[in-house]
């Protein structure tokens, strides 16, 4: 609320007066008497029923004068502003999500912080989020830029490990890294058979200044796989080389690719993540837990069935619902099933509309008139947890996936609802995106790759520029929109209240309320003749 | 340079009209003495009796009180004592000083009174001492001999304000003795007091004559019966809520009534004329009551 005229309000100063007077006007008479000799007898008088009928008036006065002065004062009724927001579009995925450029974001991120204080609020957006152990596809530039241009905000800012492209807009761009980053990574595996005899088909790209030689080596169960051994490379700076090698008999085992130097030692360059691929041969390993109810592993189990085709699955009961894409489980990830206890009160999450992430598990969800109920304890986000999927109401997000690390969270209970979650198409989509992220059949050969392995060369380049190198400029917020003068209402009602108050009397006497008319004397003792 | 002072008499207290009657007062007393038949005025009236001036024949209307038997004894008719009148008698008058004569007029109604108290004596040819009750005290202030003297009688009066407490429980005790045998006393007060009217017991057998000038307590502004006022004693200050209803101002009246009736009988019975006025009185009427009535 805003005043036109503030010195107005110093017309409230005239509210003790108003006190005064009213208890001056309507105190008992005072009259001096000779003595109280003959009075002492009588009972004091506490109830003082006049004072006290007057203090509705008093009121009345006090509000009529003090909705003056408000008056007076011209308030308007204004949207609070929104705090200026920062929105900040970090680049995840491919090669970004090595933990040096991961380090370099969070320093990026400390000096926004430092920046912007607490006047600003910094929206930070992973695109996409990132899921240890999986190889996410990258944005692209116009992705990040578009990502970071969405929405009402203050500033806009996309945090990355390239370089500023040419075109950026009203958006600053922060590239952190190193700028002599010397990588040379696998961008795509495949299995084929185009003449009867299957074949793998690997393709390499170089990023850094210096031009690298190698071997790629593909071993299945630690044993070499095709004739020639290593295959050797050279890359100059931002070529690619394609491998096309002959595989023997793998007996359906898992086949890894990997780098390795021309003198058999271990490849080492800046990005290791993109130095090794693994063909996965066979089943996707899933994990349900034993504990789960029987109608809930049930559903669970259908559609997983659906999602995997004619390839199964493994069911150990060991832990909850987990996807393991490799052999090891530390490097997979789990769905976290919560149900609500029998009796225990249930948590609706309100109407309202269903905000989708740009994460793939959440891809084509359709979440369409489903009334969630959570599982006990669940309808709040947990630290460091990232919202998938939720329902927005008014200011709040309430959380229906949230994923942290490698364990993916259902906070919603799949059994409860109108109608129940499993009834619905949710149900097998999510379990369908689960196991795309947990393996890409599309490889060919009955092979799997793990994740997906699209590192470009170009994308590759790193570029530092501090964000101290120039000071965040936070554009004004937009207008608070229209305010309201509260000045006619509070004229009514101070004309109100006065009427009311002169018009009381008035009323009080038509009711015909006891009160006596003072007269102009009357005697305690007869006067003696 | 000529200096303005202040009137020595107030004029609030002692108007005009008051002066006036005061000046023919004198004259007044003796018209009216003279319009009044001997038997009215025998016991302790003019004249005493150490002033013996001879016999005359009994005439219808005379005081048989007066009539000397001895006489008849001896010579078988009827002869009255006659006396000269006894000129210097001397009055007392003592004015209640306390507070609570101040209020709703009481000051102006009890100056004058006392005044005409004093005028009246001066008027028969007497002498007039004039004493202030207070705080228990009884203090002379002044003393005429003359009616000349009456100014400086209205210029005391002006000057004492009601102030504190009568304390005539205290005072009354002592009057006795200080009044003269065969004063004449008069006692200006509201005898708004707690004491015990058996006060008055104390001029008992002292020969003291004379009369009570009750000012009874004067009507009120007081607020509508069934509303409340607040009422402020005048002497302590002290405050009571009083919602003053029908009942409740009868109540009052009839405390009033009986503390009157009582000091009236211990008045009366010490030979004291209980005397009520009221601030509205005319002083015309108090001073024929006081002229005609009072011994």
């Amino acid at each position: 609320m805003s005043f036109a005229a503030p010195w107005a309000l110093l017309g409230l100063l005239v509210l003790p007066f108003i006190w005064w007077l009213h208890k001056k006007l309507r105190r008992p008479p005072e009259v001096e008497l000779p003595s109280l000799l003959f009075l002492e007898a009588e009972a004091e008088a506490r109830a003082l029923p006049r004072g006290r009928r007057l203090d509705a008036e008093l009121l009345l006065a006090l509000a009529g004068a003090a909705l003056l002065a408000f008056a007076a004062a011209g308030p308007r009724l204004e949207k609070p502003a929104a705090p200026p927001t920062v929105r900040v579009v970090v680049s995840g995925g491919g090669p970004a999500d090595h933990e040096g450029y991961l380090a370099a974001v969070r320093e990026v991120l400390r000096d926004l912080r430092a920046q912007v204080g607490d006047a600003a609020q910094l929206d930070v957006i992973w695109l996409p989020e990132p899921m240890a152990g999986f190889f996410v596809a990258r944005p692209s530039d116009e992705a990040l830029l578009g990502a970071a241009g969405a929405g009402q905000a203050a500033a806009r800012v996309v945090v990355s490990d390239r370089p500023a492209p040419a075109e950026l807009g009203s958006v600053r761009w922060v590239s952190c890294g190193r700028a002599d980053v010397q990588n040379t990574g696998i961008v795509s595996v495949a299995v084929a058979s185009p003449e009867g005899v299957p074949e793998l088909f690997v393709t390499l790209a170089h990023q850094g200044p210096r031009a690298v030689q190698g071997l790629v080596r593909v071993t299945a169960s630690r044993r070499l796989v095709f004739a020639g051994g290593s295959v050797p490379f050279a890359l100059e700076p931002g070529a690619y080389a394609s491998v096309r090698l002959p595989l023997g008999d793998l007996a359906g085992g898992d086949v890894d690719v990997g780098l390795e130097q021309a003198d058999g030692e271990a490849w080492d360059d800046d990005l290791m993540h993109d130095d090794d691929a693994t063909l996965v041969h066979g089943p996707l390993g899933v994990r349900i837990h034993a504990d789960l109810p029987p109608l809930l592993a049930s559903r669970l189990r259908h559609a997983l069935a659906a999602a995997l085709g004619a390839q199964g699955f493994d069911e150990r009961a060991r832990a909850q619902l987990s996807f393991v894409p490799r052999g090891s489980p530390e490097t997979g990830f789990r769905l976290e099933l919560q149900t609500l206890a029998e009796g225990a009160p249930a948590t609706h999450a309100p109407a309202g509309v269903d905000a989708v992430g740009r994460d793939p598990l959440v891809r084509d969800l359709s979440t369409a008139g489903i009334g969630w109920v959570y599982a006990e304890g669940a309808e709040r986000l947990g630290d460091g947890e990232l919202l998938l999927l939720g329902r927005r109401a008014g200011e709040t997000l309430w959380p229906v996936l949230a994923r942290k690390l490698g364990r993916v969270r259902l906070a919603v209970d799949p059994l409860r609802g109108e109608p129940r979650p499993i009834d619905t198409p949710f149900w097998p989509l999510l379990i369908q995106n689960l196991v795309r992220a947990a393996g890409d059949v599309s490889v060919g050969g009955g092979y799997r790759a793990h994740g997906l392995l699209h590192p470009r060369s170009s994308e590759l380049g790193t570029v530092n520029e501090p964000l101290a190198a120039s000071t965040l400029t936070l554009a004004p917020p937009p207008s608070a929109g229209a305010s309201r003068s509260l000045q006619p209402l509070l004229i009514v009602a101070a004309l109100a209240c006065l009427a009311l108050l002169w018009a009381a009397p008035r009323l009080r006497r038509r009711l015909a309320v006891t009160r006596a008319r003072p007269r102009a004397g009357a005697r305690l003792e007869a006067e003696p003749g | 340079m000529s200096v303005i002072e202040k009137p020595s008499v107030d004029p609030q207290l002692f108007p005009g009209s008051f002066l006036r009657l005061l000046s023919v007062v004198p004259a007044a007393v003796r018209r009216l003495h003279a319009g009044v038949a001997d038997g009215r005025r025998a016991v302790r009236g003019e004249g005493g009796r150490f002033f013996f001036r001879g016999h005359r024949e009994y005439r219808p209307g005379d005081d048989i009180r007066r009539i000397d038997w001895n006489v008849e004894a001896r010579h078988g008719r009827l002869e009255i004592r006659q006396y000269d009148a006894q000129k210097d008698v001397l009055t007392e008058v003592w004015l209640d000083g306390s507070a609570s004569m101040a209020p709703c007029e009481g000051r102006g109604a009890s100056a004058r009174a006392a005044a005409l108290c004093c005028a009246t004596g001066l008027g028969e040819g007497g002498r007039v001492r004039l004493g202030i009750l207070r705080d228990g005290q009884a203090l002379p202030v002044f003393e005429a001999t003359e009616p000349g003297q009456m100014r400086q009688v209205l210029e005391v009066l002006s000057r004492d304000a009601p102030a504190g407490q009568a304390g005539l429980a205290q005072a009354l005790p002592r009057l006795p003795r200080q009044v003269a045998s065969g004063a004449r006393f008069l006692l200006v007060s509201d005898l708004l007091t707690r004491a015990d009217a058996g006060v008055l017991q104390a001029f008992a057998g002292r020969g003291v004559r004379g009369a009570v000038l009750h000012m009874r307590v004067p009507e009120v502004h007081a607020p509508a019966p069934g509303s409340t006022f607040r009422a402020h004693d005048a002497e302590s200050g002290a405050i009571r809520s009083v919602r003053l209803d029908g009942p409740a101002a009868g109540r009052i009246a009839a405390r009033a009534r009986a503390h009157a009736d009582l000091w009236a009988q211990h008045a009366q019975g010490v030979g004291l004329l209980y005397l009520p006025f009221a601030p509205s009185m005319s002083p015309e009427v108090l001073l024929r009551r006081l002229v005609l009535e009072v011994p």
